[in-house]
């Protein structure tokens, strides 16, 4: 043990050092060395001299801080309001009142405890710098959750009306539920409650898209707030705008859009793996080795089987209901419909990159998937399962 | 070019009331109309294309009805009412009846998700 | 630890049952709080999921108990605050804040929640169009005894057999949803034709009218259609989230963190697949939701006279306990007008890479994955109210890969990692200004990766041809947001008078992506604002902010082909004439040699496509009116106005939000809040679409 210690680096031997130093005189050193807001000749009296008139005022943590903890600093109401010397002989006079402080001043008050954690980045947050002070949200001298005036959220609406409203549009993060505050993801002291990218705040609790997926879609890693609006919207699922708008804004409408559909039965078209009540077509059969299990069972589908290849499967007549629009319904309605792993996916399309890719005399740009200029597009990453 | 307009109203309404020192009364009333319309999409089949196929059985001018198949229209209206009886400094009942309307106007893919909620709520309660 | 969570409903009553003890041993406390137990109904008209969406009570019709309870001790050394509800086993909640002297403390929540989920009816997926077998008796009606000289010619295959008809016709304007042939045509002599038969196959020496070569164009035997399988099936999930951490001064000036949060997501949603080249064929079934992230936080957070030093370490896993879903696809056919699925019919499985015959495959995957994290930030403060502070953030998250049917991976998992290194600096060179400095470098990196996409069909009767495997072989995955970011930014807050204040700040950021295609953004803010107050009664602030984004996030070639000899939104391929043009050799296309469509279309692509802006103005005016201690009153508007104007491409959004709100309380007894909002906003976007058949 000994040898390990006289092998560390000198810095780490003083850190023992270091530590009681600092828990010795931390307090000490910043009320002399930082710069505080003062009553010039003021020196303190004791909280017990306070209490005298000021009886009942300390109910919160602040009235029983301990000298380990402010670690040599000052103690009791004078920690924050100053010594107390001349508010005594003033009557009520020459004592730091917060009410009359600029934020700043009152900041740095606060600083002396308050420099860590969340509290760390204070002096840039949004809130320092359009002239909130600290008093503004917090009251000293009460007890109470982090001594807030009212409780998060409806002390951030105060201010912030707009989201007190979007908060109740049809679509909305469960805050007026209590579910959640505005603490949650946002830090009033500093940015959001994320050192990292800004997505990386929502994969706190939306785990399931974190991936890194084999198939992206690029919005989704850059940003959730392209497509979605966190403080509330109309669209189910906090989407800025509904499907298929919304997707258009960066892609191509579907060319199936334009068709014009029949109005009689299209008889033959379809083929489908199931019957209509959601169970397999065919024979089933016990595939080779083990049967594939999961999903949901408690559902209709019948799961766990192979299907005999060598039977056929149903045929589906297209009835063609919906008429001369059913295509424009179909591909005009909701993309994620067919576009489903849109967040990301580990499985590829149905479609492979592997015909019509013989070099063409048209040029042409590189597609993003396939990493040359030419070919079938997509091929595997559209439609993604 | 092709618009999508968004248009939402909200009213917000909130009272506390302490008609006597026994007996507290809230209130609150929320009512939001909410739209979101896609509009403005007018294309045209080009002129002289000589394509049979998307001539005759593809119609740009056909596309533009989809504008209405993502309309939503939402109408909600959340109304409550509590109030506190205090027996004693320590004993009270604890009474609220709630309402919420949620109008579905503009049916999307989701079908007609109108629905009516009515809450209430009766308990006892001791304070210490 | 899998899927069990008794022993927290144990640590929860342990929790719940430890400031008893703390609260007897300090005999200054004080304690006030209350307990309420009742009963609590719900009745629910028509569909539950909007209007009940977050039932924080009972989810749906139904009536039980519940209980509150609220406690708030405190003492000279130690205080214990506990909230807690209980409305039903899916919806609970508490948090216990327990402090002893400040040098131990432990918070403890739990939650739980139902979220309604939507269910997507696909009542709005049907659609198609007839085949050619469909319409042959039809256009026998049609175009041999309505048009005289124009009956249909048997069409021989080269044994001499009769496989179907061809028809010779003045023009295609029969042709109409309800009227299609499998093929159309056009001979070297500008003769127009129509074939429906059951075998593309024919000789062209019999035909007699004029006896010559014809180009096809086939016509796309298309259908979708959507199924749902579980049409009366509710789908829901609960949300369930545990959280506690534990913080111990050890020294004055040292404080260890320990924190612990599980989150667990269970219900029931829609799970969508769709299979294609038989047809569109979307089919809605339900899946179990199993999922459960877990997060160990370590730290510790040491002041040492003027600097102050937070470490955290995180550790995360993320678990889908669920089986993945699984589905049988559709067979692969080829939207021709031969419908048999057998194996010796040419068919499109040369360029999908499954269907039927993989069997049962699993679809609708959430991927597990796992997440350490190191954070260290300093902050110095100096005298003069400067602060220093510097920070260093790792990350890593980590996700398996593994072949799945229709593609192999080269690696056993894709990492991510993120580093970033940020400085900031507060000072205050005279009384009034305050500045900020402030400096960021942050570099993602993907580990690369690769996959191979192998058609299921390799054999010469699939239609097209055999594929070359060049071209499915170790493609290259793109993550698209790999990259170097820098951000540096200037703020002042200028004291203009003890009531008002000036604020103004410029931010500069640079994201340089690795992957080119996505290109490199580059933003610049600038901001203004103004804060006073007007007597006693009045304060007021105004704000405008400027963004000017230089190639923003944008789907590169997105969209649209303006052809240049036409000026026709397409590829008209049957306009061409070979040459070059604009540079780029076009070749002359009849119209056997394919529509309008495919992979030259999209190679032709010119616009780039965003809704993310290039230049962004907002203005926020608020002011609020308090003439007395008992009201007050505030109007605000907010209004934001975006566009871009990308290649071939421009949008815009405009927002305006105004509000009016009061407080009033005309009596210590009354008290009365109002709130109006309005939302307005209209995106204006450029919506291109594609014509094509295919």
């Amino acid at each position: 043990m000994y040898s390990t210690l006289s092998k560390a680096p000198r810095l780490v031997r003083l850190l023992p050092l270091l530590v009681f130093l600092g828990a010795c005189a931390t307090g000490a050193i910043r009320e002399k060395q930082l710069t505080l807001p003062v009553i010039d000749g003021a020196t303190p009296v004791g909280q017990q001299v306070c209490l005298e008139c000021h009886e009942g005022v300390g109910a919160g943590i602040h009235a029983h801080l301990t000298d380990f903890q402010t670690m040599g600093g000052t103690t009791g109401c004078e920690a924050c309001h100053g010594g107390g010397s001349l508010h005594v002989d003033a009557d009520g006079d020459k004592i730091l009142k917060f009410a009359e402080l600029r934020p700043e001043e009152s900041a740095a008050v606060c600083a002396k405890c308050h420099s860590g954690g969340k509290l760390m980045d204070w002096t840039h947050s949004e809130h320092a710098l359009v002239d909130v002070a600290c008093t503004d949200c917090h009251s000293v001298h009460a007890g109470g959750k982090v001594a807030l005036k009212k409780q998060d959220p409806e002390l951030c609406f105060d201010c912030h009306q707009e989201q007190m409203a979007q908060s109740n549009f049809p679509s909305h993060h469960p805050v007026k539920e209590g579910k959640m505050t505005c603490g949650d993801c946002h830090n009033p002291h500093g940015d959001l409650n994320t050192d990292e990218l800004a997505r990386d705040l929502c994969l706190d609790c939306h785990a399931r898209h974190q991936g890194p997926f084999i198939f992206e879609h690029a919005p989704v890693e850059e940003d959730c707030t392209i497509c979605h609006n966190p403080h509330g919207a109309v669209a189910s699922n906090l989407l800025k705008q509904n499907e298929p708008f919304l997707c258009l804004q960066c892609h191509e409408s579907h060319f199936h859009v334009t068709r014009l559909g029949g109005s009689v039965p299209a008889n033959n078209v379809a083929f489908s793996a199931y019957n209509p009540d959601g169970s397999l077509a065919g024979t089933p059969v016990a595939g080779s080795g083990s049967p594939p299990t999961g999903g949901d069972t408690t559902g209709s589908v019948a799961q766990g089987t192979f299907v005999n290849p060598a039977d056929p499967p149903a045929t589906v007549q297209i009835s063609n209901t919906l008429g001369e629009h059913s295509w424009q319904m179909a591909f005009g309605t909701r993309c994620t419909v067919c576009h489903l792993a849109v967040h990301g996916s580990d499985l590829p399309s149905a479609t492979s990159p592997s015909v019509n890719r013989t070099p063409s005399p048209l040029g042409g740009i590189a597609d993003p998937g396939s990493g040359d200029g030419q070919g079938w597009p997509s091929g595997g990453l559209g439609l993604t399962r | 070019m092709t618009d999508y307009q968004t248009d939402v109203h909200t009213l917000s309404l909130n009272a506390d009331y302490q008609a006597t020192e026994q007996f507290g009364l809230n209130a609150g009333l929320m009512f939001s109309d909410a739209k979101a319309e896609w509009s403005g999409l007018s294309l045209q089949t080009p002129a002289n294309v000589n394509d049979p196929v998307l001539t005759n059985i593809y119609s740009l001018e056909a596309t533009n009805v989809i504008t209405s198949y993502s309309e939503l229209h939402y109408r909600q209206l959340e109304a409550s009412l509590g109030g506190t009886y205090q027996f004693t400094p320590a004993l009270y009942v604890a009474a609220s009846v709630g309402y919420v309307m949620f109008d579905d106007r503009s049916p999307y893919v989701y079908g007609d998700q109108d629905g009516d909620a009515y809450r209430g709520s009766l308990g006892l309660g001791y304070r210490f | 630890m899998h899927n069990d969570w008794k022993w927290l409903l144990a640590l929860s009553v342990v929790i719940l049952m430890a400031p008893l003890p703390l609260l007897a041993a300090d005999a200054t406390a004080q304690s006030t709080g209350s307990i309420e137990v009742g009963g609590a109904i719900i009745d629910i008209k028509d569909d539950p999921t909007r209007v009940n969406k977050y039932s924080t009570s009972l989810p749906d019709d139904d009536s039980g108990v519940y209980g509150k309870i609220n406690l708030d001790a405190a003492g000279e050394s130690t205080s214990v605050r506990l909230d807690g509800e209980f409305h039903d086993q899916d919806s609970s909640t508490y948090q216990l804040d327990i402090n002893a002297a400040n040098r131990l403390r432990f918070r403890s929540s739990h939650d739980k929640f139902n979220v309604w989920l939507n269910h997507d009816r696909l009542d709005y997926l049907n659609a198609g169009i007839p085949s050619g077998g469909k319409a042959a008796a039809t256009l026998d009606g049609l175009i041999a005894a309505g048009t005289a000289g124009y009956a249909a010619q048997p069409a021989q295959n080269g044994d001499g057999a009769t496989v179907g008809k061809i028809w010779s016709v003045p023009d295609f304007n029969w042709l109409d949803p309800n009227n299609v042939t499998g093929y159309i045509g056009q001979g070297a002599s500008g003769q127009l034709y129509a074939f429906n038969p059951a075998l593309p196959y024919y000789n062209t020496a019999t035909i007699a009218n004029p006896p010559e070569a014809i180009k096809w164009q086939q016509v796309g035997r298309a259908s979708l259609y959507g199924e749902d399988f579980v049409p009366n099936r509710d789908f829901f999930m609960t949300r369930e989230e545990f959280k506690n951490s534990f913080d111990i001064q050890v020294t004055p000036n040292v404080t260890l963190h320990f924190g612990h949060r599980l989150e667990k997501r269970e219900g029931i949603d829609q799970s969508i697949a769709m299979s294609k080249c038989t047809s569109c064929h979307i089919t809605g079934q339900s899946k179990r939701i199993d999922e459960e992230t877990e997060d160990l936080r370590l730290g510790a957070t040491g002041k040492f006279g003027l600097l102050t030093v937070d470490y955290e370490y995180l550790n995360r896993e993320f678990r889908n306990r669920t089986s993945d879903p699984l589905r049988v696809f559709d067979p692969a056919l080829a939207p021709n007008p031969r419908t048999q699925y057998t194996t010796g019919n040419a068919t499109f499985d040369n360029r999908l890479l499954y269907d039927y015959e993989a069997g049962a495959i699993p679809y609708d995957v959430t991927p597990e994955s796992d997440k350490q994290s190191h954070v260290l930030k300093a902050r110095l403060d100096l005298s003069n109210n400067t602060v220093l502070t510097g920070s260093y953030v790792n990350a890593e998250v980590e996700s398996n890969k593994a072949d799945s049917v229709g593609m192999t991976v080269n690696k056993s998992q894709i990492t991510t990692q993120y580093d970033g290194y940020g400085l900031r600096l507060t000072v205050r060179p005279v009384q009034r200004l305050a500045l900020n400095l402030r400096g960021k470098v942050e570099e993602v990196d993907t580990s690369d990766f690769s996959y191979s996409l192998p058609p299921m069909g390799t054999g010469s009767a699939s239609l097209g041809g055999v594929p070359d495997p060049a071209y499915y072989t170790d493609l290259e995955r793109h993550a698209s947001n790999d990259g170097d970011k820098l951000t540096l930014g200037i703020d002042g807050l200028y004291r203009l008078g003890r009531k008002t204040t000036l604020r103004a700040g410029y931010e500069y950021e640079k994201f340089d992506r690795d992957y080119e295609e996505l290109g490199e953004t580059e933003t610049q803010t600038v901001k203004l604002s103004l804060k006073t107050r007007f007597g006693k009664t009045v304060s007021a602030r105004a704000a405008y902010s400027y963004q000017e984004i230089d190639e923003p996030l944008h789907n590169p070639h997105g969209a649209m082909y303006v052809d240049p000899v036409t000026g026709l939104p397409y590829y008209d391929k049957d306009q061409q004439t070979s040459g070059v043009i604009d540079g780029v050799w076009q070749p002359g296309f009849l119209i056997g040699s394919g529509p309008s469509y495919g992979t030259d279309f999209y190679d032709l692509r010119t616009a780039d496509l965003s809704n993310l802006p290039e230049s962004i103005h907002e203005v926020k005016l608020s002011s609020t009116w308090s003439p007395s201690a008992s009201f007050a009153a505030t109007v605000a508007l907010r209004g934001r106005f975006e566009e871009n104007d990308l290649t071939s491409s421009d949008w815009q959004q405009e927002s305006y939000s105004p509000s009016v709100s009061f407080w009033y309380a005309p009596t210590d007894k009354l008290n009365l809040t109002f709130l109006y909002n309005y939302l307005g906003q209209r995106a204006e976007s450029k919506f291109c679409q594609g014509w094509y058949d295919g």
